[in-house]
């Protein structure tokens, strides 16, 4: 727009009256002009000052009001508090039921309330509550383990990486860190593992690695290798086959980290050490120096 | 809490501030946000934090840094309505015949016409024009309110000048 300099002073009131008169035969001016004068005919909203102080001032008031009872409101707080501490101690009590643990080189077996049996494998926890069980059929488990679950009867077995809910069936579930192995040996199996829900039939089993689903296997055994008393492996990490060997002879054994995830197929049986880690050692190329009771070297 | 020194917490003196003030104050609150209730919350709201704060506001600066709470409390809200303005039917000074329908017909369209170009506006040019227009405001003033400088406020009223001078350009014959 030209003229700028002057429309802004002329708005402002600050123009002079020789400026106005050159102004107004702008065509600018012309424009603007009706433009300015019937924004003038705009009324200024009404607003009711005493009317308005009023009610802010009980707008004052309330919002002292509501500072002022501070404390009860701790109270509250405080009660609430302490109700979900009492409600939260129920719950703890009642659920720390039953605890079963092996520790190395230790199995156990034993019957669940609903008579469904139990093998725990070395290094293992189950835990679940006597009190609960008709309402809430579930149990968590560290390590590994095999059930033999009455006919009709359900349960959750609750694992760090996975659920897998069971009705009338024989399975085992392997949880050993990066590791975790569900096979199903009669029945039905449902496994909810990082999203993913799988079924599982007799002969079929499902391997994580690392929280991935590694594969489906199928497999022919009637009960698990570990009842046995030998543990096979099927393109499974070199680590997990040392911790499980470590965990069923509570020996130590010393390799190269670097092999840790080399996948292992193979087995060794419980009844020898000496033999056992032959078996595990051997088919990696390494040999093996038993350094004493507790501590085994692998080395190249 | 209350410094009792402090000039702002003396009743009688917060109440004749807020006489003084809430009045342009609403209406500077009602050019942005268009919505008559809103407007009184954000100056009701204002004048309450002003309370809270009135021993550690000098009394010199209560008017600007309560202008500034308006603007940041209405900034905070996320939408707002279009702004409608009423305006004083035109009375015709002299001519009886200029009473005719028609004539009040073209008067009021074009002051609907006027209405909705201003609501149209960008925010800060449409609480520059009408604090000019309405508020009679100088542009220094304008610019303390708003808390910009008077070339930008300069430049705000050119950019709704021309914008609505843009849309008057097919009403006139």
């Amino acid at each position: 727009m030209q003229h700028e300099k002057e429309i802004l002073k002329w708005l402002d009131g600050t123009i002079t009256d020789s400026e106005l008169e050159e102004l107004r035969n702008t065509p600018e001016f012309k424009d603007l002009e009706p433009i300015i004068r019937n924004t003038s005919n705009f009324k200024k909203p009404s607003f009711n000052t005493e009317e308005n102080l009023e009610a802010f001032h009980k707008l004052k008031e309330k919002q002292t009001k509501k500072v002022v009872p501070i404390n009860s409101w701790k109270k509250y707080v405080a009660i609430a508090a302490s109700l979900v501490l009492i409600v939260s101690m129920y719950f703890i009590f009642s659920y720390t039921g039953t605890t079963v643990h092996t520790k190395l080189a230790e199995t156990t077996n034993f019957n669940l309330p609903d008579n469904s049996e139990v093998a725990l494998n070395s290094d293992s926890e189950i835990e679940y509550s006597k009190k609960t069980w008709d309402t809430k059929r579930e149990l968590k488990l560290q390590g590994e383990a095999f059930f033999k679950v009455s006919k009709g009867k359900t349960f959750d077995v609750i694992t760090d990486q996975g659920t897998v809910t069971v009705v009338g069936t024989q399975f085992n579930v392997q949880e050993r860190d990066n590791f975790f192995q569900v096979r199903c040996f009669e029945g039905k199996v449902k496994v909810s593992v990082y999203g993913t829900t799988v079924f599982l039939t007799p002969g079929k089993g499902i391997k994580l690695v690392d929280g991935e689903l590694n594969e489906m296997e199928t497999f022919d055994a009637s009960i698990p290798d570990w009842l046995n008393n030998e543990s096979n492996f099927d393109n499974v990490p070199f680590n997990v086959v040392v911790k499980e060997f470590e965990r069923q002879f509570n020996i130590k054994v010393n390799y190269d980290k670097a092999l840790a995830n080399k996948k292992f197929t193979g087995g060794f049986s419980y009844a020898n050490s000496a033999d056992a880690i032959e078996s595990i050692a051997f088919p990696m190329n390494l040999k093996v120096n038993i350094k004493d009771k507790s501590t085994i070297e692998l080395y190249e | 809490m209350l410094d009792p020194q402090a000039e702002l917490c003396k009743e009688p003196v917060f109440n004749s501030f807020y006489k003084e003030h809430s009045d342009s104050l609403y209406r500077f609150m009602y050019y942005k946000c268009g919505n008559k209730d809103k407007s009184l919350d954000l100056v009701q709201d204002a004048f309450l934090k002003i309370w809270n704060k009135c021993s550690e506001v000098t009394f010199s600066k209560a008017k600007s840094y309560l202008f500034t709470i308006a603007n940041n409390l209405f900034l905070n809200e996320v939408r707002h309505d279009k702004v409608v303005l009423e305006y004083a039917k035109i009375k015709p000074i002299t001519n009886v015949t200029n009473e005719s329908p028609e004539y009040i017909l073209e008067e009021n369209e074009y002051m609907d016409k006027l209405q909705n170009a201003i609501a149209a506006l960008t925010d800060g040019q449409r609480e520059v024009f009408l604090l000019s227009r309405i508020e009679e405001k100088k542009y220094a003033e304008i610019a303390t309110m708003l808390n910009i400088s008077v070339k930008a406020v300069e430049k705000r009223m050119m950019g709704a000048l021309s914008k609505l001078r843009k849309d008057f350009e097919y009403f006139k014959k």
